[in-house]
């Protein structure tokens, strides 16, 4: 009767550990890495040109803007920023 | 960031600005992309603003109109504003086309401030995932558009690097400056970036010296010799911290707490004029050493 005891409270610990360790395998991964789904689904979060001011024709410096404002009869519009505005701010 | 969230993704001011504008930007801290002459031509015309700002003006430095701030609406107003000045008044129209005498600073930082000849630029990207999470109630309009702002900057491959990766290898000086992004996805001290790049897949076991881990994926593909594909996914976790710039959007979480975030690295069509902003990191003279 002791050792079926001793058996059956095994087993629980045995499924209590299993389960314990699949949902820390399930949190974390097994391996390092992410999977082809989960790249390509966050490459579109990532995209630059999923940003809708990415799609503004932007020029990089004063003497092109002007030249081409000139040329095409647009006025110019600028942006300032503490760091550029297209780039690291 | 926030300006370019909350203002230039509104889809009305993205529409007003590619049909009717010739739009730059300048780095009024760093002075990055001007010339001391071109910044003379500019105080009057807003380009001293101190955080922020936009403006409107004419090619031969006639000022249109003025705005900034952090919200579209008014800036939209502005825009139509200048428009229909530009278009209904007489003196606009008949404006002489600037002379361009090529300034001596303009002509040097048009051969030094470009990526390297036959290099590669990347383009560098980074958000934080369900930024949904980081809003409450009480959450301000700024907040939600920083929480869903994509952090963004260029990243320069030498040439030689660029051969070598056409070749198959992942040169220590390329994955050195790649090494720096990592802080965005790996909280604490980076431990190990194990970066390594084997039959054009790149990944790697990035982990902090806590044992936080960051996930990758990446793949780098050539033809004759050319680099015509590099992409690096890594999902990892951003802490709370007081930065403005490309991370700013974890400002929003409490103290020492963290939430998922990703970057990535992709590789940049050199004829387009977005792959041309310089890299935040080119002011150090070490940069592409």
């Amino acid at each position: 009767m002791l050792a079926r005891k001793r058996i059956v409270s095994a087993l629980v610990l045995a499924v209590g550990l299993a389960s314990l360790a699949f949902s820390t395998a399930s949190v974390q991964g097994d391996e390092p890495g992410l999977s082809r789904a989960e790249f390509d689904r966050l490459q579109k979060v990532l995209s630059l040109k999923n940003q809708p001011w990415a799609a503004i024709p932007w020029k990089n410096t004063l003497p092109e803007a002007r030249a081409q404002a000139a040329k095409e009869k647009k006025p110019i519009f600028m942006v300032v920023n503490t760091g550029n505005c297209l780039g690291f701010v | 960031m926030l300006a370019r969230e909350a203002i230039l993704n509104d889809p009305q001011v993205v529409e007003m600005l590619t049909k009717h504008f010739v739009c730059f930007a300048i780095d009024n801290a760093n002075n990055s992309n001007t010339t001391k002459r071109e910044r003379e031509f500019l105080k009057p015309l807003g380009g001293t603003a101190s955080t922020q700002g936009m403006s409107t003006f004419t090619a031969g430095g006639q000022l249109l109109a003025g705005g900034g701030g952090y919200d579209a609406k008014p800036n939209l107003k502005m825009l139509k504003g200048a428009l229909s000045k530009f278009q209904s008044d007489e003196k606009f129209k008949e404006e002489p086309a600037p002379v361009f005498e090529m300034d001596a600073d303009r002509v040097a930082a048009n051969e030094t401030k470009r990526p390297p000849e036959g290099g590669l630029v990347l383009y560098v990207t980074w958000k934080i995932l369900e930024p949904e999470k980081l809003l409450n109630s009480k959450s301000s309009d700024n907040d939600k558009h920083l929480s869903n702002a994509l952090g963004v900057d260029r990243l320069w491959v030498r040439k030689d690097e660029a051969e070598a990766l056409a070749k198959g290898a992942f040169p220590d000086s390329l994955r050195n400056r790649m090494v720096s992004y990592l802080r965005y996805v790996v909280p604490g001290k980076l431990k190990t970036d194990g970066m390594k790049l084997v039959e054009g897949r790149l990944s790697g076991d990035l982990r902090s010296d806590k044992g936080e881990r960051a996930d990758s994926l990446g793949f780098v593909e050539a033809k004759d010799g050319k680099v015509t594909r590099f992409d690096l996914v890594i999902k990892g976790l951003g802490k709370n911290c007081n930065a403005h710039g490309f991370e700013g959007a974890l400002t929003l979480l409490p103290k020492d707490t963290t939430a998922p975030v990703a970057l990535s690295f992709m590789l940049a069509d050199p004829r387009e004029e977005l792959s041309h902003t310089l890299p935040h990191a080119v002011r150090n003279p070490q940069y592409l050493k």
